[in-house]
């Protein structure tokens, strides 16, 4: 690359990041080796990329808000519907609203280092850049969730069958009657439950 | 109970080699010094067989008779009491036809040992799933040391009748306080247990299993032994429940070498491992008997070691030591869940909850 031809912003920025390929790099290189103002602009790219990576990000949500945005989408199927209530009153009620203000908050952040990185970080060729997604779920990966109870159940009377002195039959019917959640528990278990359930 | 083709050796070993003391003694005293034949003596006792060669009798036995009978199962802390059918045929062969309650009545659980089909009249549903293969570790006398180890054993030299049988009866009890765990009436001819009373930690009775008849002689079809008919007329659900043994020398090496698999947890011994896939995940089964008992341990990678994991709604939370854990009820088992920094920890038995806890307590204290 010659002293003449000076690199863009966004070929710097690339540079920068190392998302040039290798003769380009060299080329820029080369250039910023002989070129005290190109040398200043790099220099004050780098320092600007160093001030927003060192910004804080968008703080999380309490504890509990995972939990409890995960029962309202299970539980509440009259809402998942949302057929039968106009937006407002879904939008407008308390849970929603507690839940809305995390969601904007983080999605605001999320968009706005966005916007100031994109600039900075794009490459000199054109990149097709996936579309943004707006949503919660995408700037957190899913929360882990604890395996299935009736599978567990299964595999644990299989286990117990085996047991030399064991009653196959009644550990076929407990998988079943856990399958089919069709025994609730009154205030314990119902088989061998001890005395002692208050720790 | 399915037969695990490899114990069989020592099955029939035990049982061969049990009566040959016998013999020599009973030979001692049949042939004097004299060498002239004694004349046969009536002894004052009847004979009562060690408890130890009782459950050989089982072990030995239990599958090898074809039967069919009516089996009760009573849950007295809730009153509910379920009837079945039983139809047994050698080896694995097994039907459970539902009578009573109501609500169940219909209901039809049939399996050869490796899958197991369930007809649910009500919703028109066969659920089929593969069974866990060879789950323990395969070694009855492991669980017989555990046993005596664990537990007081005792028979009754009165014999007892159960279901118009000749019975005896064996009992279990805890050590601590003498209180009563176990109660097996244990068929004089066929060696089956034809009824069973299960104990809660309190001492009293929690569940009985009991053939109200039974006979050895019923014709038992091949059609009794499949739903296949069935699958053609109804929805088919596939339960995956796969499991794959796991070596107990291979354990330290699983869940990327996370995974936590102590010995022991008190009494409970590390009897046999699995490992399988919930939806997809990974997860290592670890059993741990007492000899009479089974946990169940379930580990599961944590992806997000930041945020807690979710547990089913329901699930009340109780601290042991420093740690949150999540307890819950499913029919009549137990089931705690907690979290440590790299794994989620289930354990889930049919026990009480002091049991439970101690076991997690002995879990935690291990990682």
């Amino acid at each position: 690359m010659s002293k003449e031809y000076h690199p863009h912003g966004e070929q710097l920025s690339a540079y920068i990041d190392s998302m040039l390929d290798i003769p380009k790099m060299r080329g820029i290189g080369e250039h910023l080796h002989v070129c005290a103002a190109c040398r200043g602009r790099e220099a004050d790219l780098r320092h600007t990329k160093g001030l927003i990576r060192g910004l804080p990000g968008p703080s999380l949500p309490p504890a509990d808000f995972w939990v409890s945005a995960y029962r309202q989408l299970r539980v509440d199927d009259r809402e998942r519907a949302g057929a039968k209530r106009p937006l407002w009153a879904v939008l407008s009620s308390p849970e929603q609203l507690a839940h809305r203000r995390w969601a904007v908050g983080i999605t605001a952040a999320a968009v706005a280092v966005g916007i100031f990185n994109a600039p900075l970080t794009s490459t000199i060729r054109p990149v097709k850049t996936p579309p943004l997604r707006v949503s919660v779920a995408s700037t957190l990966s899913p929360q882990d969730v604890s395996p299935d109870v009736s599978s567990l159940a299964e595999l644990h009377t299989d286990s117990v069958s085996r047991l030399p002195l064991a009653d196959p039959d009644r550990q076929k019917m407990i998988a079943a009657d856990v399958q089919q959640s069709s025994i609730p528990p009154a205030d314990g278990p119902e088989a061998v439950a001890d005395a002692d359930t208050s720790f | 109970m399915p037969i695990r083709r490899s114990s069989l050796l020592i099955r029939y070993s035990l049982a061969l080699l049990l009566p040959v003391p016998l013999l020599i003694a009973s030979a001692g005293t049949c042939r004097p010094a004299s060498g002239r034949l004694a004349k046969p003596t009536v002894s004052a006792k009847p004979f009562v067989p060690t408890a130890e060669s009782l459950f050989v009798q089982v072990l030995r036995s239990e599958d090898l008779f074809p039967y069919k009978g009516r089996q009760i199962t009573t849950y007295w802390r809730t009153g509910r009491a379920v009837e079945v059918l039983v139809f047994h045929r050698p080896v694995d062969d097994r039907r459970l036809q539902f009578l009573n309650p109501e609500a169940q009545r219909g209901r039809l659980l049939v399996s050869d040992g490796a899958e197991q089909w369930e007809y649910e009249p009500h919703q028109k549903v066969l659920r089929h799933r593969r069974l866990s293969p060879g789950a323990l570790d395969d070694d009855d006398l492991l669980s017989y040391t555990l046993l005596r180890a664990n537990y007081l054993l005792s028979v009754d030299p009165k014999v007892r009748t159960v279901a118009e049988r000749k019975t005896y009866l064996v009992t279990i009890k805890r050590p601590a306080g003498q209180t009563l765990a176990r109660r097996f009436w244990i068929d004089r001819g066929s060696g089956l247990i034809l009824k069973r009373e299960i104990y809660g930690e309190d001492g009293k009775l929690a569940v009985t299993v009991g053939f109200s008849d039974i006979t050895y002689h019923a014709a038992l079809a091949g059609s009794l032994f499949s739903l296949a008919g069935l699958a053609k007329s109804v929805h088919v659900a596939e339960l995956p429940t796969a499991e794959t043994a796991a070596p107990l020398s291979t354990l330290q090496s699983q869940l990327d070498g996370l995974a936590s698999a102590p010995a022991t947890l008190g009494g409970y011994r590390l009897v046999g491992a699995t490992t399988t896939k919930i939806g997809k995940h990974p997860v290592l089964h670890l059993r741990y008997s007492d000899g009479l008992n089974l946990a169940s341990i379930f580990e599961q990678r944590r992806t997000q070691p930041g945020r807690p994991t979710l547990v089913p709604a329901g699930m009340r939370v109780v601290p042991i030591g420093a740690t949150p854990v999540h307890v819950g009820h499913r029919a009549s088992l137990t089931t705690l869940n907690w979290d440590t920094p790299t794994l989620n920890v289930t354990l889930i038995g049919e026990m009480g909850l002091t049991t439970l806890r101690t076991l997690a307590q002995y879990a935690l204290q291990n990682r």
